[in-house]
C-alpha cells in the first residue's frame, strides 16, 4: 500500500495521532536544548559531514585497514554481499557451536536483513533485549522508529502485553513497574544466553575496534556474559580515526534523545578473554547507493532518528505508514534506493520543508534527495499515473503563456460562478483545508489597470 | 569472486570526489570549574557526584554509600577501599549477578557529558559493571577533562579489549517516553572525585 493510504489509517484515530505527534515533538525539543547548549554544534556537524565524505571516497581502503587491525586483535571478520549471505554467515557461526539461545541488542541492519525470523525458523530462540525492541518483538511487530521502537504504543497496551506474555498483574500501566518486570524477564535471558548479537555504531579503521552505544546496557550484558559475540555492521559504519569518535559521540545522543551521551559507549577491540568475536561486514545494496551520486550522502547516516522526530509527516503518520525498515525522511530516500517500485510513494511523504536536513548531525541533504527522487521516479515511470498526468498538464500550461492566461481566466470564472468546482478538481488537497478565495482579476489585469491610471 | 572482493571492487569502481580528512583540533568548550560542570551534568543523567579530599575521605564516603544502599555484598576493585570494608577482593568471592555494589576505578572523567572511562584493566570481570545493582566509580580529580576531544587525545582505546564511557546509571524511556532508571544494568551510579 502507498504511504497516503497507510497514513489515512493512522490518522483515523485522531487522538492517538495527536499524541504521537506530541511525543515526538517532545524528543525534538530535547534535541534542540542539547544542541543549543554546545556553542560549537555547527562546527561539529561540519566536521562530521567532512569525515563521512572522506570515508566515502576511501571506503575500500578503510575497510581493508579495519579488517587487518581487527584481526590483529583476534576478531574474525566476515564479508556479506547481501542479506541472505549475512544471515547464512551468522547461522553457520551459531550452528557450528550448537547455540540455541541468543540475545540481541538493537541493530537496524539485522532488521534490514530479517535475521530474527531466519534464525527462529531454524529453531533458535532470539531475544531482543532493548526494552522497546522486546515490546514490539512480543507483539510480533517491527520497530516503528529507529531509536524509539515502541513510540507508537501507549503504556496501557504495554501493560496488557506484559500481562499476557510475562504474567504481570492485570491493569498495570506504570512505566517504572513495567520496566522492572522486563528487567527480571530479560535478566534470565541474559544469564542463559549462549551468544550475543549486536549492531555497530562505529568501526574504527586505524584501530580495528567497534563501538556500540546503548542507554540500557543491554549490549554490554549481551556481550559480557555469553562467550560468543557476533557484531553486524554495514560497510558505511567506518570512521578513520579513534579521535573522530569525539565528534560522533558528541553528536549522536544529543541528536537522538537530547542526552549529552548515551549511558554506555562501549569500545571493543577483539574478543573478551577466552571468548570469540565475529564481525560481519555487510553490503546489501550499499555499494549501489554509493554509485548514485545524488543519493550518496545518505550513506553517512548515523541512525540517530533526529530527522524522524522533526518531520511533520512522520510525526503525524507514524512509522508503519512507510512500510520500510527505516521510516521517516532518511527511510524515504533509502527505501526507493533499495526498491524504487515498492517505495515509490515515500519521496512524496514530504513537504520539502527541509527541517530534516537542518537537524541532521552529518548534514545529509535529505530534502534535496527526496525532491530528486520525485524526478527520478517520474522519469522511470514509477510515480503514480495521476501525478504524472497532472505534472504533464501543468508543464504544458506553464510553457505556453497564452494558454496559461486562458486557463487562469477560466478558473476565475468557474470559481466565481460555481465555488465547489475547483475544490472537486483538487479533491485530495481540499479534504482537510479550504482553498483561498480566488480574486476576480488576475495580477496582470490589476497591473494594467494601474498603468492606465 | 568472493563477497569481500566484490564489495571492494564495486567501491573502487566508483569515482568519489576526494576530500581531505579534517583536522579535529579546535577551540572546544572548556570550563574553569570542570568539577562543578561534571557534577551538574551527572545529576541531569541520574547519577550522583561526591567530591572527596583524599583516600581516607573516599573510604568514609563509600562506607556511607553502603549504609544508604543497605549493601552488604560489596565488591571493590579500588586499592584501599575493599580493606576498609572487609568486602570481597577482586570480585572473586561474589558472583557478579549477586553484587549489590561494585566499586571500580575510572581512568578519566569528562565534564561535558559526565562520562567516565572504565576499561578491562580496572575490573576483574567486565560483567560486574553491568550486572551489579549499584556502581560507584572512583576518579582522581586531576584526571577530569572538559570534553570528548581531550578524552580521545589521552585514551588509547585499542590498548584494552574493552573500554567504555559510562554516563550515569542504566536507563530507558521506551514506554511513553517516561524515564526509568535501572533498565538492565545498575540502578544507581555514584562518582567519587578524589583530590
Amino acid at each position: 500500500m502507498s504511504h497516503p493510504e497507510l497514513a489515512n489509517r493512522f490518522v483515523e484515530d485522531g487522538e492517538r495521532a495527536q499524541w504521537h505527534d506530541r511525543s515526538l515533538w517532545y524528543v525534538r525539543a530535547k534535541r534542540d536544548r542539547a544542541a543549543h547548549a554546545i556553542p560549537e554544534w555547527e562546527r561539529l556537524r561540519e566536521l562530521a559531514a567532512a569525515i563521512k565524505a572522506n570515508v566515502r571516497a576511501n571506503l575500500a581502503d578503510y575497510l581493508e585497514r579495519f579488517e587487518a587491525e581487527a584481526r590483529k586483535h583476534g576478531a574474525v571478520v566476515h564479508w556479506a554481499e547481501d542479506a541472505a549471505a549475512h544471515n547464512q554467515i551468522v547461522w553457520e557461526i551459531l550452528r557450528s557451536r550448537s547455540v540455541t539461545r541468543v540475545v540481541k541488542s538493537k541493530s537496524m541492519l539485522t532488521e534490514e536483513c530479517g535475521l530474527n525470523p531466519f534464525l527462529e525458523q531454524r529453531g533458535l530462540e532470539v531475544v531482543d533485549t532493548d526494552l522497546g525492541e522486546r515490546i514490539v518483538q512480543l507483539r510480533d511487530e517491527p520497530p516503528s522508529h529507529i531509536v524509539l521502537p515502541a513510540i507508537h504504543l501507549r503504556k496501557e497496551e504495554v501493560g496488557e502485553l506484559f500481562e499476557r506474555e510475562l504474567g504481570t498483574e492485570p491493569g498495570l500501566s506504570d512505566p517504572a513497574r513495567l520496566t522492572e518486570a522486563a528487567r527480571e524477564h530479560l535478566r534470565e535471558k541474559f544469564l542463559a544466553a549462549q551468544a550475543g548479537i549486536t549492531g555497530v555504531n562505529f568501526a574504527v579503521a586505524e584501530t580495528g575496534g567497534i563501538v556500540v552505544c546503548t542507554n540500557e546496557g543491554n549490549a554490554d550484558l549481551g556481550t559480557a556474559l555469553p562467550p560468543l559475540h557476533i557484531a553486524c555492521m554495514g560497510i558505511e559504519k567506518i570512521v578513520p580515526r579513534a579521535a573522530d569518535l569525539a565528534v560522533f559521540t558528541r553528536l549522536l545522543a544529543r541528536s537522538a534523545t537530547g542526552q549529552p551521551i548515551t549511558a554506555y559507549t562501549s569500545h571493543m577491540h577483539g574478543p573478551r578473554a577466552g571468548g570469540e568475536l565475529h564481525i560481519v561486514i555487510v553490503d546489501n545494496g550499499r555499494t549501489g547507493m554509493m554509485a548514485r551520486e545524488s543519493y550518496r550522502q545518505s550513506l553517512g547516516c548515523i541512525r540517530c532518528g533526529a530527522c524522524l522526530n522533526t518531520c511533520p509527516v512522520y510525526r503525524r503518520s507514524g512509522g508503519y505508514s512507510y512500510e520500510a525498515v527505516i521510516p521517516g525522511p532518511i527511510g524515504s530516500t533509502l527505501g526507493p534506493g533499495r526498491d524504487p517500485a515498492r517505495h515509490a510513494s515515500l519521496p512524496y511523504a514530504c513537504t520539502l520543508c527541509g527541517s530534516c536536513a537542518d537537524v541532521c548531525p552529518v548534514k545529509i541533504d535529505l530534502d534535496r534527495q527526496l525532491f530528486h527522487w520525485r524526478s527520478d521516479l517520474v522519469t522511470s515511470g514509477l510515480s503514480s499515473p495521476r501525478k504524472r498526468r497532472a505534472s504533464r498538464l501543468a508543464s504544458l500550461i506553464m510553457r505556453h503563456p497564452r494558454l496559461y492566461r486562458a486557463v487562469a481566466k477560466l478558473a476565475r470564472v468557474v470559481a466565481a460562478r460555481a465555488p465547489g468546482a475547483t475544490s472537486a478538481v483538487l479533491s485530495g488537497w481540499t479534504v482537510s483545508r479550504d482553498l483561498p478565495e480566488i480574486p476576480q482579476r488576475s495580477f496582470r489585469e490589476q497591473l494594467e489597470d494601474l498603468g492606465d491610471e | 569472486m568472493s563477497d569481500r572482493a566484490g564489495i571492494l571492487a564495486r567501491l573502487r569502481a566508483v569515482a568519489v570526489e576526494a576530500t581531505p580528512l579534517p583536522e579535529l583540533a579546535g577551540d572546544w568548550t572548556t570550563s574553569t570549574d570542570p568539577a562543578a560542570w561534571f557534577g551538574d551534568v551527572l545529576a541531569s543523567v541520574g547519577g550522583d557526584c561526591r567530591a572527596v579530599a583524599d583516600h581516607r575521605a573516599l573510604a568514609a564516603g563509600v562506607e556511607q554509600l553502603c549504609r544508604k544502599l543497605a549493601a552488604t555484598r560489596v565488591v571493590s576493585e579500588v586499592d584501599g577501599v575493599a580493606g576498609a570494608l572487609g568486602a570481597g577482593e577482586g570480585g572473586g568471592s561474589v558472583a557478579p549477578s549477586e553484587v549489590q555494589l561494585a566499586i571500580v576505578r575510572g581512568e578519566w572523567a569528562v565534564a561535558e557529558n559526565a562520562a567516565v572511562w572504565v576499561s578491562d584493566a580496572m575490573v576483574t570481570e567486565r560483567a560486574t559493571l553491568f550486572l551489579s545493582e549499584h556502581v560507584a566509580l572512583v576518579v582522581d580529580r586531576e584526571r577530569l577533562l572538559s570534553n570528548m576531544h581531550e578524552a580521545y587525545e589521552r585514551i588509547d582505546v585499542a590498548a584494552c579489549r574493552f573500554g567504555a564511557f559510562i554516563s550515569g546509571p542504566s536507563k530507558t524511556a521506551d514506554i511513553e517516553q517516561a524515564l526509568v532508571i535501572g533498565a538492565h544494568g545498575p540502578r544507581s551510579l555514584t562518582v567519587f572525585l578524589v583530590g
